[in-house]
């Protein structure tokens, strides 16, 4: 009989591996939710946004107190999914000939492990780009909006953004975390033991919905910068 | 020579009084016996758990890939269990009582009465396995009447009930294999039994997948393999099922009792091309809703929706009024068989009856025929690409169970000392006809409830064998089943396994099928060693011995089905009277129906080899009714 | 039953024995009856196989009554071929047409080593099984029948968790050779009645360390079992084996 006193031996099986990376995909969702409501300022003007950022930096210890758990989730989903993935990958060496599709399979959750890269590759992108980016000084004025006057995060994202090359890579970025959303809420219901086959159809609905919610809504800022810029100018 | 041993006293005390008589064998002695079980089925899978529960080591044999995969699976029906749950007079002594008339007085009314007394222990036990019955909204468990029984005593799963039953007795086996005190041997075939000083000590198997030959001792055997209804090549047995071990323990002197008492069941998906590899049952609980019709007009072929009320003619309503559509299966049987040799047969190939739900989904609707036979319909569909609730079924009988087997006294040991045998593979309780949701019952009492006490008793007296697979005795008997393995391969001929094993299954249906006459016995018994001749010398089996070879597993089971064949046709002949399952056409009321003989044939025939081809010899074993009074059974 | 007869190619998959590489062979089936089963099909073309003293192709296959669990096949890339809630034993050749190539594979997964050509070892999930799969009760201790009522609804749920035939289906489907949907499926039926109760915590944690041990993947949630289950057995019962689990974690020691 295997050992299923130990606590170590308990937690680490496949299927408490999957527990985790659902519990720690649903805190970086909640994070996500957060984080694109606070985005959603940017359509307030400059004030809204940088009196949000900085409401948020004089949090202090607190800050680094979230950081530090939003990274140990971070590590815990990645390492772990990455983990399952590559094992995953092993049960299977002789290929078949013919596949065919069948079953509910999605796009999105034959993709997750290469929406999951990109997004931890847009993570970094992203925290060097705006977190650790110059917000002052001449990168930060945005003619368009306020004349010479620096505009702090609002003048950064604004003209990083003004770049379309810049703005695309940020648009499929975060159609990587929509399509990544709609298949982890989807999924995170069997993996925490509360989804019903009748219940099925619709969770992919909602999952689906917020995929499209979360992507059109970190994609409308963007979108909203080339917009202006482009083509509405200083009419507006 | 042939003692029964059955226990003194009244009937209902005998198995008490014997459980009390019979020899123990100490908690730390029994770790020192080593038991064989052959067969994964309710029996042997039950018997393997319960033994290895008691302290034995046991080691467990089966064919299949997975030990859950035996043919006790494919059970439909249900179970039956004398717990008279509602209340409609339902007894142990009614159980005992149906079981012995239901087998036309052909059945040892001690081993039948005990039967029934342990059928309540069986539901018990498989309640607390987790085995999933059907419940009513009480939570209590539901009761069917199944295959013409007057009280409803049947425990059913949904159609799965052999399924679930079979996966409690496994889920059982597992867990015992888990602790180590079960060995199990999947892909493993029996060839031989080895037999020291008239005493069965061990088995000679073939590694199905690396073709190697294997001894195996032990202190006891138990053969657990199931019937050999695939001598007929088409039946609704599975594939694989076969009489190898049975009939290579016959060949080593156990013998073999009533193997012409074969059931024929009434409700099978009929026969529609030569390359057909099996015949689908359909739950006989489609009786309880469907009626059985044929047109009035003979060879009428009009559709059978538009054959008009009064041209159809429900013949077993008519001539079995009280009774109806639920008369037992031989007798349902044999009516379809004889309405389609008078030209009224049904479908394509005029071999066939209809089974209507039309009147049943007029009277209770589409959905209350589709919540009780829905996944039979499905099949149906899937099978025939027709829809029953629209066009009536088509059914005929196809060979379903074999009530013979190797005899055995009333503590499941054959006349080989140390050799017992459980389940289908006995000469069983069911005697010349079995009735619906017996088998499962008897499998599960024969393994959970009887041999685990007189298995026992065999070893206190006997001790260990001292058994040495190094023995010349284990040795000679490994290198004769190579050897005829060997020679298997080396005819080289032109035609196939498959080929030979259809010509004998058309020969025994035709001349030992539902009905048998002395002329078409006869004709069989010149016939069949014609053909075993013709085997021996054309037959092709590719591949070789070292490697996983189905050709060659197959060509050794129609090989001993070639022999196993001689004995079944003599039986039938010898038994010229008519009883259950065995309709000897010499033998028959004026109104068709089976005539027994009591004064002449009130025993199991038990026949002892003597050599293929050579005359084996009958004894008997006479059989006293003191309780079920010999009556003609009547359907009427 | 309009009988009618169909031409095929068909490409099947050989491999004399686990160690060695294995390959695709081709075979015309002609005058194939739709009336067939698929296997029927197969045994066709086996015995013209012998007649040419060649060796025949091997497949497992018992009951043929799809209830076995014994057979099975990836038919053109579907497990048990394509059509639903259909072993492969009562697959009939009315679901081909004329001209058809069909594509015949082992169920795939390193978990079921294959024996040869299309027949495969599956003792795995026996060990699953033997891990927990069952309910620790003698034979001779049960109380009588009666003594537990158990809620239909609750018995309903078990048997269909319990119609599981164990044919490894979900396995040959499932991109990650996941082992999840069998082994939930017997936790399921278990944990949903009450004589399973006492053993509930540590079978489930046992049983799912035997699956990983066994070498199958975890669940990716892609349905594919379930599409795939000859018997219709729901990914809801991964979901329960997953409540199980966490349970099991809540609770300390049994």
């Amino acid at each position: 009989m295997s050992d299923t006193a130990s606590f170590s031996s308990r937690v680490s099986t496949s299927v408490a591996r999957e527990l985790v990376v659902a519990v720690t995909g649903l805190g970086l969702i909640v994070f996500i939710l957060g984080h694109l409501v606070g985005n959603m300022l940017i359509f307030a003007g400059p004030e809204a946004l940088n009196g949000y950022a900085e409401k948020l930096a004089s949090l202090g210890e607190l800050l680094w107190v979230l950081r530090l758990g939003l990274i140990t989730f971070a590590v815990l989903h990645i390492g772990l999914a990455a983990h399952l993935t590559w094992a995953n990958w092993s049960k299977r060496t002789s290929r078949y000939a013919v596949t065919a599709a069948v079953g509910r399979k999605s796009v999105a959750s034959q993709l997750m492990i290469y929406s999951g890269i990109i997004i931890l590759c847009f993570f970094f992108f992203h925290l060097w780009d705006f977190t650790f980016g110059t917000k002052t000084g001449p990168g930060t004025v945005v003619p368009l909006m306020g004349g010479q006057e620096e505009l702090g995060l609002f003048g950064l994202v604004w003209n990083s953004f003004a770049n379309p090359l810049r703005a695309a890579c940020y648009i499929v970025a975060v159609c990587c975390v929509g399509l990544h959303l709609s298949h982890a809420i989807a999924s995170v219901w069997v993996t925490l033991g509360v989804l019903t086959h009748r219940a099925t159809d619709k969770a992919d609905a909602v999952a689906w919905t917020i995929g499209v919610v979360v992507a059109l809504g970190f994609a409308s800022i963007p979108i909203y910068v080339l917009v202006r810029t482009y083509i509405i100018g200083q009419g507006a | 020579m042939l003692d029964a041993k059955i226990p003194n006293g009244p009937i209902a005390e005998k198995w008490t009084r014997h459980k009390f008589d019979m020899k123990l064998v100490n908690p730390a002695n029994k770790r020192k016996f080593n038991i064989i079980v052959v067969g994964t089925g309710l029996a042997g899978a039950s018997a393997a758990a319960s033994l290895s529960e008691m302290g034995y080591h046991v080691q467990s044999f089966c064919i299949q890939d997975s030990p859950r995969r035996a043919h006790s699976i494919a059970a439909q029906g249900g179970i039956n269990a004398a717990k008279n749950y509602t209340n409609d007079g339902d007894s142990v002594y009614r159980l005992f009582y149906d079981t012995v008339k239901g087998g036309d007085f052909r059945a040892r009314e001690a081993n039948v009465y005990r039967l029934a007394e342990l059928s309540v222990n069986i539901i018990d036990q498989c309640v607390a396995q987790g085995v999933p019955f059907a419940r009513e909204y009480g939570g209590y468990l539901a009761n069917r009447s199944f295959g013409g029984a007057q009280v409803s005593r049947t425990f059913y799963a949904r159609g799965q009930t052999g399924q679930q039953l079979l996966l409690g007795a496994y889920g059982a086996l597992m867990k015992e294999v888990a602790t180590g005190n079960v060995t199990l041997f999947p892909r493993r075939e029996m060839l031989d039994l080895v037999v020291v000083d008239n005493r069965a000590v061990g088995i000679v198997c073939r590694n199905l997948i690396s073709g190697k030959m294997e001894t195996h001792a032990a202190d006891a055997v138990v053969l657990a393999t199931g019937g050999y209804g695939n001598v007929y090549d088409l039946s609704t047995n599975a594939r694989n099922s076969n009489v190898t071990a049975a009939w290579r323990a016959h060949r080593r002197g156990a013998w073999f009792a009533n193997p012409c008492f074969t059931q024929i069941h009434p409700t099978c998906i009929p026969v529609h091309g030569d390359y057909q590899s099996k015949l689908t049952l359909m739950s006989e609980s489609l009786r309880n809703d469907g009626r059985v019709w044929v047109p009035r007009k003979k060879g009428d072929k009009r559709p059978p929706n538009e054959i008009p009320e009064d041209e159809r003619n429900y013949y077993l309503e008519e001539k079995y009024p009280s009774f109806g559509n639920l008369v037992p299966r031989d007798v349902a049987s044999r009516n379809a068989k004889e309405w389609c040799d008078k030209g009224y047969g049904v479908g394509q190939t005029g071999v066939a009856v209809y089974l209507d739900f039309r009147d049943a989904i007029q009277r209770d609707g589409e959905e209350v025929v589709r919540a009780k036979y829905g996944n039979l319909f499905d099949m149906y569909e899937r099978i025939t690409d027709e829809n029953p609730y629209e066009v009536p079924m088509m059914i005929y009988p196809a060979v379903h169970y074999t009530m013979g087997g190797l005899w055995v006294d009333y503590n499941l040991m054959s006349n080989l000392p140390g050799l017992h045998v459980l389940g289908e593979a006995n000469f069983s309780d069911h005697g010349a006809n079995r009735l619906g949701a017996s088998a499962l019952m008897q499998g599960l009492a024969d393994g959970y409830f009887i041999i685990p006490y007189t298995i026992g008793d065999f070893l206190a007296q006997a001790g260990p064998s001292g058994a040495d697979p190094d023995n010349s005795a284990f040795k000679a008997a490994e290198q004769e089943a190579a050897a005829r393995i060997t020679r298997l391969l080396n005819v080289k001929g032109k035609r196939t396994v498959a080929e030979f094993h259809r010509e004998l299954g058309l020969t025994m249906w035709e001349h030992c099928g539902m009905a048998r006459n002395e002329a078409g016995l006869k004709e069989a018994l010149a016939k069949i060693p014609q053909l075993r001749e013709a085997f021996w010398e054309d037959v092709n089996v590719v591949g070789s011995e070292g490697s996983f070879n189905q050709v060659l597993e197959r060509a050794g089971r129609v090989a001993d089905f070639l022999e196993f064949a001689e004995l079944e046709c003599l039986d039938a002949l010898e038994r010229a009277e008519s009883c259950g399952g065995h309709f000897r056409e010499e033998s028959q009321t004026e109104e068709g129906e089976a005539k027994r003989d009591d004064d002449n044939f009130c025993h199991g025939a038990v026949w002892e080899f003597k050599g293929v081809g050579e005359k084996p010899v009958l004894h008997k074993e006479a059989f006293a009714f003191e309780h079920v009074h010999l009556t003609q059974r009547s359907y009427k | 039953m309009a009988e009618k007869t169909i031409d095929l190619t068909l490409k099947v998959w050989r491999q004399e024995s686990p160690d060695v590489e294995g390959h695709f062979d081709t075979f015309p089936a002609k005058g194939i009856s739709t009336d067939m089963s698929f296997l029927e099909m197969l045994d066709v073309i086996n015995n013209q196989l012998e007649k040419e003293g060649k060796e025949p192709i091997a497949f497992d296959h018992d009951c043929r009554e799809g209830i076995c669990g014994m057979c099975g096949s990836v038919v053109n890339g579907h497990a048990h071929g394509p059509q639903e809630a259909t072993t492969l034993c009562q697959l009939h050749m009315r679901k081909f047409h004329t001209g058809q190539t069909i594509v015949i594979e082992p169920f795939r997964a390193d978990a079921f080593p294959i024996v040869k050509d299309l027949v495969i070892d599956r003792g795995a999930f026996d060990r699953i099984i033997q891990a927990g799969g069952h309910i620790t009760v003698r034979t001779g201790q049960a109380p009588e029948a009666h003594s537990v009522p158990v809620p239909k609804k609750k018995a309903d749920t078990a048997m269909d968790s319990a119609a599981c035939i164990g044919c490894g289906a979900c396995v040959a489907a499932c991109p990650n050779a996941s082992a999840s949907l069998f082994t939930a499926a017997k936790i399921s039926q278990l944990c949903h009645l009450p004589q399973g109760h006492p053993e509930r915590n540590r079978r489930v944690i046992a049983m799912v360390q035997q699956m990983d041990k066994e070498g199958f993947g975890s669940c990716s949630k892609r349905y594919e079992c379930e599409a795939v289950c000859p018997k219709e057995i729901k990914v809801e019962n991964i979901t329960t084996m997953n409540r199980e689990y966490l349970r099991a974690l809540a609770s300390s020691g049994e």
